[in-house]
């Protein structure tokens, strides 16, 4: 392993990013706008990795409930106030606090499996191209129909989106807005995220501005727990409907196709 | 017997991390929540209520923080 002795090492395109073996600060970031019923047990989840985060940043995105009150009871917590009401502006504010090598973001609903950050860092560290990351979501509240459609969309519909969008088109990457993990060089050399996006769109607008300038993987070892409330609320068709407009749209116009969405909290 | 393998491979190599989680006061949800499916979601032990989901609902119970 000739990366071993050597901190840097010079990516493909001449960018030196930490590598094998070199601990790697990673800051947590959970955007909560009204989360306070689901923000607890993500927290926790995060708590309990096996690789600790060095950093849990939690933005408190223009709540009117109790997310910053219960947000500020959970030790290690660093929380930060947002007022501006806005999915991709609390990301980006997040962006700006956070002081690690490696910005890890995820919604307020999700659930970190008990390893999902060590197996980030695993990735980081082994690959010194990797720029970003991201993987699919289980969900812990859906019907067995539910469950097995995004499974199978996972091994079938998804590797093959991505073998035509980045490796055949290049033209960007699946990118899953709720579970992804970034170099901070990376992104601040994209400028940090588009914060003229209201939200649906705003992953693939980040996968594909940071597929230009290095790496992006999509692992399903890094796949995270998360809620179905959406498609519950809206239908499975319609926000299939949604999610696949927007990442067309965006991929060939550089913008999403919806500018509002509904809020689906419950 | 995939899934048997699988859940076998598991239960050796996720043990010292359970057993971590669980001194840091957490524990494996699945057993306890319907809502959760999957070994490696893991819950604060003290949110753990008969009844509710700790893992669709983290909702702080006033013994859970």
């Amino acid at each position: 392993m000739s990366r071993t002795a050597d901190p840097l090492a010079e990516g493909c395109d001449g960018r030196q990013y930490s590598s094998w073996n070199v601990p790697l600060r990673i800051s947590v970031i959970v955007c909560a706008h009204n989360e306070a019923r689901y923000l607890p047990a993500c927290l926790h989840s995060v708590l309990a990795q096996s690789r600790q985060p060095d950093e849990l940043l939690v933005i408190n995105n223009a709540s009117t409930d109790d997310t910053a009150a219960v947000a500020a009871h959970i030790p290690f917590v660093r929380l930060i106030d947002e007022p501006r009401k806005g999915l991709v502006v609390a990301r980006e504010t997040g962006r700006r606090h956070a002081t690690g090598d490696i910005l890890v973001y995820l919604d307020a609903d999700c659930r970190a499996p008990l390893t999902w950050i060590a197996r980030i860092e695993r990735r980081f560290q082994h690959d010194a191209d990797l720029i970003a990351l991201s993987g699919p979501y289980r969900y812990y509240d859906w019907d067995w129909s539910g469950r097995a459609l995004i499974r199978a969309y996972d091994f079938t519909v998804a590797p093959a989106t991505q073998l035509l969008v980045k490796h055949i088109l290049r033209i960007g990457t699946i990118f899953y807005g709720g579970n992804f993990a970034v170099r901070r060089e990376a992104l601040d050399e994209i400028g940090g995220f588009d914060t003229s996006i209201e939200f649906h769109g705003e992953d693939t607008n980040v996968g594909r501005r940071l597929s230009a300038i290095g790496r992006v993987g999509l692992f399903h070892d890094c796949y995270l727990h998360t809620s179905a409330r959406r498609y519950i609320a809206m239908g499975k068709r319609e926000v299939f409907r949604l999610y696949i407009r927007n990442f067309v749209s965006e991929l060939l116009h550089h913008r999403p196709k919806d500018t509002a969405h509904m809020d689906i909290r419950i | 017997m995939l899934t048997l393998l699988l859940h076998a491979r598991d239960a050796i190599v996720m043990r010292p991390h359970y057993a971590v989680a669980y001194a840091r006061g957490y524990t494996t949800a699945f057993g306890h929540d319907r809502a959760a499916m999957a070994r490696d979601l893991v819950v604060r032990r003290s949110q753990i209520e008969p009844g509710r989901s700790v893992v669709a609902d983290g909702r702080p119970s006033g013994r859970g923080l």
